[in-house]
This record gives C-alpha cells, sequence and structure tokens, in this order.
C-alpha cells in the first residue's frame, strides 16, 4: 500500500468527523458543507507552519468564550462569545487586517470549520466524549497568539445519537510533561493493517508527528489530541514533537 | 484551507537522527540464535580444518583486463564531470536551498547516496570512486604540478588525519540532533572540500588522498570487489574477497576500519530499547552529549576489543619468525565484517529512502522545481518485505564473519607453520565472534 492509499483511507475513516453545519443566527436550519473538506483532514498542518500574530501588547486583547450543547441526534450546538475583534467571512483574496479575523472550529484536534457565525451546529459526529475548540485567526488563516497560546476556549461533550464509534484495534496513551515522557519512552507494538490510536497529553502547546507515515497532530498545552493510523507499512517508527524534537513514542509495526 | 501541504509533502519524509524515524523490525531471538550458532560452528571447523598453505594472496591480483584504454579513460572523465556537477548542486543545495530536511536534496543524497551506495557498490563492482569521486578531482585540479619543497606532516604520511572527518561525519550522522540539517550538511561540505583542496595545493594529490579518510574508507571497501588494480598497474578480474589479501592494512586503515566499524555499532546500540531509556526525554543539546559519549564508548569498546585481541596474538606468536604488528597483519580480515555491519544496518535505508533520492532530486533546491517530472513519485514503503530485510542482515552480517575468518586463516598460514598458525587464530577469532554476537544482539532491538 502507498502513502496515497493510506490517506485515502483515512479521509474515508475520519470524513464523518467532517460534515459541518454553520447555521444563521436562528432562522432555519440550511446544511452548509465546507469546501475542500478531503484536504483539511489531519487538521494540523495548516496552521503549524505559519508564524502567528502576537496580540500581547494590546490593551484589551480580543476573548473567546464556548458553550458546547449535545442536540442528542448525533451533532452539537456550539455558541462562541466574542470580545474585541469584528468576526468578517475571510473570502478571497485573505488579507489580513489588524481587528478583524474569523473562527476556527475542531473536533478531537481535527479543524471541521472555519466561520464568521457565532452559533454553530456540529452534525454527524461519533458517540462519546469529543473535544471541541474554537480559536480566533486572521482573515489569512494564522493564529491570533496572546501569551503564546491560542485565542480561544474548548469544552468537551458527550454526543448522543450519532456515528458509531470507530473501535480502533489498538488504543493506546501517553504524556509529556515538563520535557519528559511520563513513564519512559514506549513502544507500541500492533500488527499490519491494524487500526491505531495513540492518545498524546501534554502540558505544552505541541505537534507530534510520526515519521514515514508522516502524520501530525497538535495538541494544546494541558490538552490531549489523537494521532490516528492505520498501521500500512512494517517497521519501527519514532515519534517526535516537532517543537522540541523530543522523542515521543515508537510504534512498532509487524 | 491553506493549502499548505503540496505534492511535496505529501511524499517526503522526515531524515531525523542522520538516516531517518523509521528503524527496521528486531530480528526474532532464535533467527539471531541459530545465525550465530552457525557462524561460530563455521569459524572453529576453519580453524583446523582449513588449508594449510596460503591460497588467497596469489589469486588478488586477477587476470588482467586489456582493451579500456581510451574508451575506459574517456568514460571516466565524463562519470566525473557527472560526479562533480552532483556534488556541486548536493553542496549548494545545502547551502542555499530551503533548509527543510524532507524539501533538500543534500540529507538523502548524503546519508544514503554516498554513504551506503557509493561503499556497498565499490565492494561490488571495484574501486571506481578513487577515478570518479569529486574530492579527488578537485585535489587534482588543486594541486601544482610541482608540490611545494616543504615535506607533508607526519599526521598525513601516516593516513591518521583521515580519522578526523570520518569521525565527524559520523558524529553528524549519529549523534548530533541537528545532523540531518541542509545547511549543516552544506557548510560542513564545503569547508572539508576547501580543506582537502587547500591540501592538495600545498602538499600535493597524494597527500590529500590520505586526508580524504572518506575515499581511503571507500578504496578499502573495493578491496573485496572482483575488479582490482593489479600490481602492474592494469586492472584485473578475480574473485570477490581475495584481493583483500593482496597487501595488508597500513595501522591507520586498521584504526579507520575500526572507527566505521564503531560507528556502526553505535547506529545498531542507539536503535535498542536499552539506548532508549538511557537517551529518554532527551532532545536537543542534551540528547547529543548524551549520544556523544555512547559514540564513544561503543568506538572504544570495538576497538580496545580489537587492540586486546593484537596483544594477545602478539604474545602467542612472540619467538616466532614474523612475530608483532599482530593487530595490524590481520586488519583486511576486518574489511568484510565492516561491510557486513554496513548492509545488515543500511540495507533497508538504500532501497526504501533511497528512493526519496529520485523525488528530491526533481527538486533539489526546493524551490517547486519538478526537473524531471518525478517530484510526486510515491514512496514505495513497502518494496521490500521485513521478512526479507531480516535474512539479509543475517546473512551479511554471517558472511562478513565467515569471509573475515577465511582471510584471518589464510594470513595467519602464510605467516607461520601451521601449529602456529592454528595458536595465533584463538584472539582473532575471538574477537571475530564477539564482533558477530555483539551485531546480532543488535538487531534484536
Amino acid at each position: 500500500m502507498t502513502l496515497n492509499s493510506v490517506r485515502r483511507a483515512l479521509v474515508v475513516l475520519l470524513a464523518p468527523l467532517m460534515l459541518v453545519v454553520a447555521c444563521g443566527t436562528g432562522d432555519g436550519e440550511a446544511p452548509v458543507k465546507e469546501d475542500g473538506h478531503g484536504s483539511h483532514d489531519h487538521g494540523s498542518h495548516d496552521h503549524g507552519s505559519l508564524p502567528g500574530i502576537v496580540l500581547d501588547d494590546l490593551a484589551e486583547p480580543p476573548s473567546v468564550r464556548i458553550v458546547v450543547e449535545p442536540d442528542g441526534a448525533g451533532g452539537a450546538t456550539v455558541e462562541v462569545v466574542v470580545d474585541g475583534i469584528d468576526l468578517v467571512v475571510a473570502d478571497q483574496p485573505f488579507d489580513h487586517r489588524p481587528g478583524e479575523g474569523h473562527l476556527h472550529v475542531s473536533v478531537d484536534g481535527t479543524t471541521v470549520a472555519m466561520t464568521a457565525d457565532t452559533k454553530i451546529h456540529l452534525v454527524d459526529l461519533v458517540d462519546g466524549h469529543r473535544e471541541v475548540a474554537v480559536s480566533l485567526s486572521s482573515n489569512d488563516h494564522r493564529d491570533y497568539l496572546l501569551a503564546g497560546s491560542l485565542i480561544g476556549d474548548s469544552a468537551m461533550v458527550v454526543v448522543t445519537g450519532g456515528l458509531a464509534p470507530i473501535i480502533p484495534d489498538h488504543v493506546f496513551s501517553v504524556e509529556v510533561f515538563e520535557g519528559q515522557v511520563v513513564g519512559g519512552v514506549p513502544r507500541f507494538e500492533v500488527s499490519v493493517g491494524d487500526l491505531v490510536e495513540i492518545e498524546v497529553a501534554s502540558d505544552a502547546d505541541d505537534e507530534v508527528h510520526l515519521h514515514t507515515y508522516d502524520e501530525s497532530v497538535s495538541v494544546a498545552g494541558g490538552g490531549r489530541a489523537f494521532l490516528r493510523v492505520e498501521a500500512t507499512i512494517p517497521g519501527v517508527f519514532e515519534a517526535e514533537l516537532h517543537g522540541s524534537g523530543l522523542k515521543v513514542f515508537e510504534l512498532q509495526v509487524s | 484551507m491553506t493549502g499548505v501541504a503540496g505534492p511535496l509533502t505529501e511524499v517526503a519524509v522526515v531524515l531525523a537522527h542522520g538516516v531517518g524515524g523509521r528503524t527496521d523490525l528486531p530480528l526474532s531471538a532464535w533467527q539471531a540464535g541459530w545465525s550465530a550458532a552457525v557462524a561460530m560452528v563455521l569459524s572453529f571447523a576453519a580453524l583446523g580444518l582449513l588449508w594449510h598453505r596460503p591460497l588467497l594472496a596469489v589469486l588478488a591480483d586477477g587476470r588482467p583486463v586489456s582493451g579500456i584504454g581510451a574508451a575506459g579513460r574517456w568514460a571516466a572523465t565524463l562519470v566525473r564531470a557527472a560526479v562533480l556537477a552532483v556534488f556541486t548542486v548536493v553542496v549548494t543545495a545545502g547551502i542555499v536551498g530551503a533548509d527543510d530536511v524532507s524539501a533538500n536534496l543534500s540529507p538523502v543524497a548524503v546519508y544514503v547516496a554516498f554513504w551506503v551506495a557509493v561503499p556497498v557498490l565499490s565492494a561490488l563492482v571495484g574501486p571506481f570512486w578513487r577515478s570518479v569521486g569529486p574530492w579527488d578531482t578537485l585535489a587534482r585540479l588543486a594541486s601544482r604540478r610541482r608540490p611545494a619543497g616543504s615535506a607533508e606532516p607526519a599526521a598525513i604520511t601516516g593516513g591518521w588525519l583521515a580519522m578526523v572527518p570520518v569521525g565527524a561525519f559520523l558524529w553528524l550522522e549519529l549523534v548530533y540532533h541537528d545532523g540531518a540539517r541542509p545547511r549543516v550538511l552544506g557548510w560542513a561540505g564545503l569547508v572539508y572540500t576547501l580543506a582537502v583542496v587547500a591540501v592538495a595545493r600545498r602538499w600535493g594529490t597524494e597527500a590529500a588522498r590520505r586526508v580524504e579518510g572518506f575515499g581511503v574508507v571507500i578504496d578499502l571497501l573495493a578491496r573485496l570487489a572482483p575488479v582490482g588494480r593489479r600490481a602492474d598497474g592494469r586492472w584485473g578480474l578475480r574473485a570477490p574477497l581475495v584481493g583483500a589479501a593482496a597487501e595488508p592494512l597500513r595501522p591507520s586503515e586498521v584504526g579507520l576500519v575500526l572507527l566505521v566499524l564503531g560507528g556502526t555499532a553505535f547506529d545498531g546500540v542507539s536503535r535498542t530499547r536499552f539506548w532508549g531509556n538511557v537517551a529518554s526525554g532527551r532532545s536537543g543539546w542534551d540528547a547529543t552529549v548524551v549520544g556523544t559519549a555512547g559514540l564513544l564508548w561503543v568506538v572504544v569498546v570495538v576497538g580496545v576489543a580489537y587492540h586486546l585481541a593484537g596483544r594477545l596474538g602478539d604474545r602467542l606468536t612472540s619467538g616466532e619468525e614474523a612475530s608483532g604488528d599482530f593487530a595490524v597483519r590481520f586488519g583486511h580480515s576486518l574489511l568484510p565484517i565492516l561491510l557486513g555491519y554496513h548492509v545488515a544496518h543500511y540495507f533497508s535505508l538504500l532501497v526504501l529512502e533511497g528512493q526519496l533520492f529520485r523525488v528530491l532530486a526533481s527538486d533539489p533546491y526546493g524551490r517547486g522545481w519538478d526537473l524531471f517530472g518525478t517530484v510526486a513519485t510515491p514512496v514505495d514503503w513497502t518494496l521490500v518485505s521485513p521478512t526479507t530485510v531480516g535474512w539479509v542482515q543475517l546473512g551479511s552480517i554471517v558472511a562478513g564473519h565467515l569471509a573475515g575468518v577465511l582471510l584471518a586463516h589464510d594470513r595467519s598460514v602464510a605467516s607461520w607453520r601451521p601449529a602456529v598458525a592454528l595458536r595465533s587464530q584463538y584472539p582473532m577469532l575471538a574477537v571475530m565472534v564477539a564482533y558477530t554476537v555483539f551485531g546480532l544482539v543488535l538487531m534484536t532491538g
């Protein structure tokens, strides 16, 4: 199997997470599918490489708070309270203008929507605990930063009535605390063809990268992220933090 | 979304730690155990049962090959120019290209094409690197027709200076945390090239060759090839391996072989869980410091083991005609062992990560070019199965071991009468068995 077919498999696996409806303010629900959902399947490459816009100098920097409620039918509503910035639809040509921005919405670390609406309806989520996160982005899709962190908020929601969870063959977890892997660097052993989910918890913002599979996922400080891979390539692969280069775990596929 | 991920990032892979974040599956203990047992039994059988008169040295010259002449020289010149062009691209890509391991040709070119493909190819086909390598070309261009009168320093004459670039290279590849960065490789390559050129200018081409450690190592491995230079200067065809029996290595060459062997052994150590625990939680310079200590430690262990065997051999053969210099006398038997280690560790790197060379050659500077239309070629990570890789690893280590035993045996019966020759082989055999078992244990992760 080639890398591309792995990607295709993952897109198929994760696609249900990415169907999103952004609703207007109350008057009817017109489901709008996000454009190009296949291209942001892993949700992490997109921003990591662009420098953020630091707003530390502002006297009253913008703020974001969210309230997330399950809708009981496989979705969740997200109410966003934004202060100190104008939300505008980021249309072409994406010119950055101070005081303007839009919201990036992610579920379990995967970006699912970019919107200027403050009421968002997420649909077709997978049953169980989902972490919804919303952060502020400039018109040219750079993150706004305050004291080195994203300006945003996140909340957990228990989804019911949604899609049956994809059950991985193996679930592993690893925690990074103060620049160290708690309990030493683990080696996770799986078989070729297994679906593997690795939960990475970290006390600092970073990005976890699995070599050769070339999969990355962002993890927010104090939060957790899920790296899901279909183990198609045999060998031993290192995963490390993008920022510090710290080895976080090894995946052994045999 | 922002569409930062282009076609290149889809196929490209980050080569961290010099040679990549992918390693081979550990071998099972039974495979390694059986291989070690076979190697051991055959070695001890070799002690008593093999020939009692030297056979290999007379074969080393080989049958002369004629008719290469002018056409061969023209071909060599063309290849020389092509290699110099590729070399220039690799160094300049390192210095001015995208400073991104996965978008720049230099890391793959240096760590896979240069350090794996060239030595292995030399051992298979012959000492071609000496005739086409870029440093040799530049040294020839730079050296004055008549070298300056001053004699070169003893460190150059003895060949010991060659350990400096090779040692530095191993450190960059295996230890330094930023060793795969194009900038690091580009500048290191430029500085080294200038140093070689300066030596050539001051003391002539021969001195430059002695300093150019990579060429020395590659040439030594080429002694195992079925093609070689005869004593009379003509090309000769011979059986593989026997070329190593021709002339003993110089002391500095033995040191160089042990250095590379130690480096490869450390590469194995650094892939084990044991080392994983030692290095756990370290990154940046912290990891580099620990890695440097580890590299020195393994190189010293490998070198001291050989040195002790040499001392013991000297003692066992003292009073005989050809006594002394035991370690140097048998240095050539390390060559197949080095080749075996090299193939065992880097075979999968060559066939898997090596595919990246084709991808990156199309856009060596990371500027979005597609010179050969291969920039989007996917890498087939399943081109060789782990089973194949495993057997190649076992086969090359055991074959290298056995070839080393044969070479040492032949040299011993050439040096002494059978009883003394037999006695002399105990320490050599002990150190070879130690290397092989050590190498196999490393393969079990």
